[in-house]
């Protein structure tokens, strides 16, 4: 073992304690355990008197064959499945509960290993009430006669000394152990010698329990299946505390299955062939070891066996201390590992002196059994499939300004919904208290491996669900997703199944605003066709589908949604994924495909939700689309969508009525016979609107009382002294905080200066012109640091850091750490290839923000500094790419 | 510098070195051995399903 240099700041052996008898990282200098060592303490902690009883219990359900086989292959069966996470304690030289800080909480945790603690700790109790009985059967053995209370004086002798093993720490526990297992395993080989010659070999090898008839020995087998699965994994709390400090991945893992699986499971083994022999003997099935011992075995060896068997319960308190200890400094951080062995010696004790916890041992077990399989579940789907084997350590050790783990107030509700409702699915197929089994099919999978294996699936589809994968992987920064979304894939057809789920969204969603959708020209129109929407918010998704009801179909979405809601579910609706104002042929290939197969294509050319209920303009590129693809085109002007929930405030007014105008805009003749600007002019009339003109039209009032508050992030420039960025508001009014000028907003939309009354769609665009003006005069510079936050695809966000941003003449300069190629890199956007830019005012509520897109990622830009408005940006990309456009036509 | 902040420190050290990639230095199973792990596995289950039939 490598001594660390302790200095006078840390005290004497600070480092080494925390490592070793703590809950530091053990680093790769700190390993101390080959497999043999490992596997030496790990069967010291298998080893231990309960075998015996679990080997006499099998003997009662099942033949000696079939006992065989659930001891040794059910047994490794679930520990080389259950066991396999551990490896993550030997990477990383974490315990297990450090891990799972990530899947209860860091406050989540603590209740968990209390819990674990509380129900599993009673087993040690066990242990030393055995090892009083063994020693009481030994002294009786030579007729010494032991006074009033000697059992409880005994079983309190096996608990001080475990603990004095466990308080002097590792390096003991291995010497211990070092000396004890092997002797436990010869005691063990000689056990079997004696079982076999004591009584003829063949009462044991074909030994069947008494009373077994063929109708009930599968529920039996099936029995012992479970008793098995469960008895080795009542270990999973305590299944890292050694392999932690192994030198190979390999060695830790196969130290738990075969200490556990081998060693463990042939003493459980020697406790079923004792109890056979026992039987055929004496005509009883005794599990009390000694008792075995004493009438089956020679004196001689009789007396070394079971000396060193009672003393196995000793060697067990000691590693069961030492681990479960370092458990409990998970959450008692600031409690000495010394004093935590003491209080498990304490409470091993107190349930010694009570003198009934044999009688409440099955209770123990019952409530232990239900909770393990769903624990070792949620670690094994999370370790390899939802964090995919790396792990926030500074969250995890709760360091300053690292939260990734704290949940809901340190609580992981999901890891507890799965927990919960695992151990729930293990009591709804057997009830271990009364023996009755409730549903025969899932029995035979065995109660346990049902509630690993429906807690491993639950958890694993919940994770699948966007808004629980964002809940959960608060740490996706450390291991990102980097692969670009494939754009190629074939986009489905809107699933027939979800269709009816759909409708009634969109009808929910709608309800109460009186939507109407007025058709015009429409009679005996068939797919294929483009339909084409104005864009005013997330209600147009709502209303769109309500409006081509019956017709399915499929509709150009952009990345972040499918982020946001999920890939699978925005491709069941049918959704094509594209990124804002770049030229993806991909997308047109998969446009091309829809109408090819007679489906219809929804495009909301603007590509971005309107500012101020005003409509952007129509890129020509549509146009030279609708050419293309030869298909009739239908319009959808929607009206209410924006005025309902505004882009820069989201709450809904619910006084605002819906109206959607849907118009058969060109045929397939006109499509072919007009020209690409004729058709660009006939589609930029049909989907241009002024949301506030047709409030006014229809005497709208919106009583709102916050209905300006918002109001200023696409209004950011004073219209009375030209101030920029000084624009706030509140309840119905804007103000400006240079000037002090304060606008108020009418229930019709218009904003009113004393009795001065201001169209907002007017002031927007004064505003732009006031943009133009300071490019054209050469004044216009955006140079800023800003957040720079990756979409490369449709799972998740790849930090980048601190960028840099510069926006002139030359277009779009973002310098920025690139995760691809590690290392520092500009990429450019020309103003001739920036129609317009995507804007946001408060995304995910981390503020404006500006989206950049390459072909195969997305760029989100937040300021870090003044002087950025999302709208004078796009202004100023807009008009320099029109003066460009102009310039290069 | 006071014990706590010390602590720490030390601490924050042996996370940056495991974020360095110190688990470079631990053996690691390898592709090999998780399919030897998923035969074993296998070849129990198919001894615990023919045990019900002996």
């Amino acid at each position: 073992m490598r001594k660390e240099k302790d200095t006078e700041k840390g005290g004497q052996g600070g480092i080494e304690r925390e490592v070793y008898c703590g809950i530091w990282p053990a680093l790769s200098n700190n390993r101390i355990y080959g497999f043999i060592d490992a596997l030496l303490v790990l069967s010291g902690y298998c080893i231990a008197t309960w075998s015996y009883t679990q080997g006499s219990y099998l003997a009662t359900l099942v033949g000696f064959k079939k006992l065989l086989i659930g001891a040794f292959l059910g047994a490794i069966l679930m520990l080389l499945i259950y066991q396999l996470p551990v490896i993550l304690s030997v990477r990383y030289g974490i315990d297990i509960w450090i891990w799972l800080r990530s899947i209860f909480g860091t406050s989540g945790v603590k209740v968990m290993t209390i819990i674990i603690i509380l129900i599993n700790f009673p087993w040690y109790a066990v242990c030393c009430e055995l090892f009083a009985s063994s020693m009481e059967n030994l002294l009786g053995l030579f007729h010494i006669p032991l006074p009033e209370g000697s059992h409880l004086f005994l079983a309190l002798l096996c608990v001080v000394i475990g603990t004095i093993i466990a308080y002097k720490g590792i390096s003991t526990i291995t010497w211990t152990t070092r000396v004890l297992v092997p002797l436990l395993l010869l005691v063990g080989v000689a056990v079997v010698i004696v079982g076999f010659t004591s009584v003829p070999a063949d009462v044991i090898w074909n030994y069947v329990p008494q009373g077994a008839d063929k109708s009930n020995s599968f529920i039996s087998y099936i029995l012992s299946i479970e008793a098995n699965f469960a008895f080795v994994i009542t270990l999973v709390g305590g299944m890292a505390g050694i392999p932690r400090l192994c030198k190979s991945e390999k060695s830790g893992f196969y130290a738990g299955v075969l200490g556990q699986g081998l060693s463990g499971s042939f003493f459980v083994v020697i406790g079923a062939v004792m109890a056979i022999a026992m039987q055929h003997v004496t005509g009883q099935m005794v599990d009390d070891p000694t008792l075995m011992m004493a009438t089956l075995s020679v004196p001689a060896l009789g007396l070394t066996s079971l000396l060193l068997v009672a003393f196995a319960n000793i060697g067990t308190q000691a590693v069961g201390s030492y681990i479960y200890a370092v458990m409990l400094k998970s959450t008692f951080k600031k409690t000495s590992y010394h004093v935590l062995v003491i209080v498990l010696g304490v409470y091993v004790s107190i349930l010694c002196v009570w003198g009934k916890i044999v009688d409440y041992f099955g209770s123990f077990l019952t409530i232990s059994a239900c909770i393990y399989a769903p624990l070792a579940a949620l670690l094994f789907v999370d370790f390899f499939f939802i964090r995919k084997q790396r792990l926030d350590l500074k969250s995890a050790y709760e360091f300053k300004g690292h939260n990734s783990y704290h949940y809901t107030r340190g609580y992981n509700i999901i890891g507890f919904a799965c927990l919960i409702g695992g151990s729930l699915l293990s009591l709804a197929i057997y009830n271990p208290v009364t023996g009755e089994i409730h549903n025969l099919h899932l029995f035979t999978l065995t109660p346990t491996g049902c509630a690993f294996l429906g807690t491993a699936i639950a958890y694993f589809l919940l994770c699948k669900l966007p808004f629980v994968r964002r809940y959960v992987r608060k740490d996706v920064s450390i291991n990102p997703d980097k692969e670009p979304f494939d754009r190629n894939k074939v986009p489905p057809k809107q699933n027939l199944f979800a269709m009816p789920f759909i409708w009634l969204m969109c009808l929910i969603c709608t309800f109460g605003t009186k939507l109407k959708v007025n058709k015009t020209g429409h009679k005996g129109i068939k797919p294929p066709f483009i339909v084409l929407g104005t864009h005013h918010s997330f209600t147009d998704f709502y209303v769109t589908p309500l409006a081509l009801f019956p017709h399915r179909a499929n509709y150009v979405s952009e990345l972040e949604g499918f982020e946001y809601y999920g890939e699978w579910i925005y491709r069941q609706m049918g959704c094509l994924g594209t990124r804002k104002f770049v030229n993806d042929l991909a997308l047109i290939k998969n446009i091309k495909r829809v109408i090819e197969r007679k489906g219809i294509l929804v495009l909301y050319p603007e590509a971005r939700y309107a500012n101020v209920g005003t409509s952007s303009k129509l890129p020509i590129s549509v146009a030279k689309m609708v050419k293309l693809l030869k298909v009739p085109v239908v319009t959808l002007n929607m009206k209410g969508n924006y005025l309902q929930a505004p882009l820069w405030n989201l709450k809904k007014r619910r006084e605002v009525r819906l109206h959607t105008d849907m118009i058969y805009a060109l045929d397939k003749d006109e499509v072919k016979e007009l020209s690409v600007e004729e058709i660009h002019q006939r589609l930029s009339e049909l989907l241009s609107y002024d949301e506030y003109a047709w409030q006014r039209e229809q005497k709208m009032s919106i009583r709102y009382r916050d209905r300006a508050k918002g109001l200023h992030l696409p209004l950011y420039q004073c219209y009375s002294c030209h101030e920029e960025f000084q624009m706030a508001s509140s309840g119905s009014e804007l103000i400006c905080k240079a000037c002090g000028a304060v606008y108020h907003m009418d229930e019709y939309g218009s904003l009113w200066l004393g009795k001065k009354e201001i169209y907002i769609p007017d002031w927007y665009e004064w505003q732009r012109e006031q943009v133009n003006e300071e490019i054209e005069s050469g004044r216009y510079i955006l140079d800023i640091k800003v957040e720079v936050s990756a979409l490369p695809n449709a799972k998740n966000f790849i930090d980048c850091g601190e960028g840099h941003l510069i926006h002139d003449g030359n277009g779009f300069s973002l310098t920025f750490y690139d995760y691809e190629i590690e290392k520092y890199r500009t990429l450019l956007w020309p103003c001739a290839q920036t129609f317009s830019i995507h804007t946001e005012y408060n995304y995910r509520g981390k503020g404006q923000c500006i989206t950049l897109s390459t072909l195969d990622n997305t760029y989100f830009l937040f300021p870090l500094e003044e002087g950025f408005n999302a709208t004078k940006i796009q202004f100023a990309t807009e008009y320099m790419h029109s003066v460009t456009y102009a310039y290069n036509k | 510098m006071k014990m706590k902040d010390y602590f720490l420190e030390e601490l924050e050290k042996r996370i940056t070195i495991i974020e360095k990639g110190d688990a470079e230095n631990i053996k690691k199973m390898t592709k090999w051995d998780y399919i030897v792990v998923a035969v074993l596995a296998a070849l129990c289950l198919i001894g615990v399903v023919i045990g019900a039939f002996i």
